[in-house]
């Protein structure tokens, strides 16, 4: 018994180490990438861009509420991430960087675009929503799955449009990609207790915009 | 997550996750982003931007003259009080200060110091060597008049000529030489 304990714990401790090395490894192959297009390998970018793209036209997305403003505001955070790639000296992950300029760049659109802004949806995918939420609404509301996602869409992205820039990214970070709240604080630059709060404010709120939907 | 119960907001934030572009849309993103990419490093850059480069250009130019003039200024301002030092330096040192004193600031003053130089001295016992040409006659009047501005101890010191033999043989010269002024 005293061996097969020893033996799992052993299991235990090279799983975490693995799992740190992924995480180590990760950020190191960025790292190198980066360094690469420092180097004036300038192709290698790509890389990084192929391996971003999605997340980052996410959150800015979510944060815009509009499809092309999203599309030009990411294309522009690469080409600045591009331009001022020799200031990052890896002192934090290259997403990490990446995405606070996606924040900042989205943060000042809204706030100069705040009078003329319309909204203009993605396309939602039907098989990337879970089979339950939909299973329950349709039986629910006896509306056409379709036609059920749509207004799912518009009343979310509206409650979030309701929220102020601050408290919004904090949601879409944390719920929508996954982000925990060290990564959050990392990257818009404030304290883990700050995010926190701002999460629990936003989600009340949300709650409240949202109360005919969630239990 | 039960179908029979109510989603949370957790839940129906996740719907959010299925907003995603399709591979026409990335596609285009990515045909859109390398032309951006290239229009930015094509265009030229505004006209203010150069003449901001010229100003700074300038700028740093004309601060390091400053500078080198500063550092030259320095310099002599250092080589004058170092100078009128040593002029003062050598007033206090003087053992014979008392004669010196009503001296100073005169040309006997200066005359006084250039004989009072051990260097000169020895350039006066080389004349002295050379006696012997036809043209030393005149070197070895020049010398006996510097020598004579100074003092007579000078002149008829016998360590002037310690180091030659040759020397001490033309004394008698020297001595006659004193005798003629």
């Amino acid at each position: 018994m005293k061996i097969s304990k020893t033996i799992a714990n052993e299991f235990i401790s090279d799983a975490k180490k693995a799992v740190g090395d992924a995480v180590v490894s990760d950020r190191d192959l960025d790292w190198a990438i980066v360094q690469r297009v420092q180097n004036g390998e300038v192709s290698a970018f790509n890389q990084l861009v192929q391996k971003y793209r999605q997340s980052l036209f996410s959150i800015i997305y979510n944060m815009t509420g509009n499809r092309e403003d999203a599309t030009d505001i990411a294309q522009d955070v690469f080409i600045k991430a591009f331009q001022s790639i020799k200031q990052f000296r890896g002192q934090s992950s290259f997403y990490t960087w990446l995405y606070r300029i996606a924040v900042n760049s989205s943060i000042t659109f809204i706030k100069r675009a705040k009078k003329q802004r319309f909204i203009n949806y993605e396309t939602i995918d039907e098989t990337l929503v879970s089979s339950e939420i939909l299973e329950y609404f349709t039986a629910k509301t006896k509306t056409e799955k379709g036609a059920l996602l749509k207004e799912l869409q518009e009343k979310l992205n509206e409650a979030l449009q309701k929220l102020s820039p601050k408290h919004r990214i904090v949601v879409i970070l944390h719920e929508v990609e996954g982000m925990n709240h060290k990564e959050i604080a990392d990257i818009t630059k404030t304290s883990e207790g700050t995010v926190r709060s701002r999460l629990h404010y936003a989600k009340k709120m949300l709650q409240a915009f949202l109360q005919e939907y969630v239990g | 997550m039960d179908i029979n119960k109510h989603p949370n907001l957790e839940d129906l934030l996740k719907v959010k996750k299925a907003e995603q572009p399709d591979d026409i849309f990335w596609k285009k993103f990515d045909r859109d982003l390398h032309e951006k990419t290239l229009q930015t490093f094509i265009k030229q850059e505004p006209w203010y931007h150069n003449v901001g480069n010229l100003v700074s250009q300038y700028a740093r130019s004309a601060s390091m003259a400053t500078g080198l003039v500063l550092l030259m200024g320095v310099a002599l301002f250092l080589n004058i009080s170092d100078r009128s030092n040593t002029m003062s330096d050598m007033k206090s040192q003087d053992d014979s200060q008392g004669i010196v004193q009503g001296m100073v600031g005169s040309e006997e003053f200066s005359d006084y110091a250039v004989v009072a130089n051990d260097t000169l001295e020895k350039d006066y016992a080389v004349e002295v060597i050379s006696i012997k040409g036809t043209s030393e006659t005149h070197d070895f009047e020049a010398d006996a008049i510097s020598v004579a501005i100074g003092n007579t101890a000078d002149y008829s010191d016998a360590s002037v000529y310690a180091s030659s033999d040759n020397l001490r043989n033309s004394k008698q010269f020297t001595q006659l030489a004193s005798f003629a002024f």
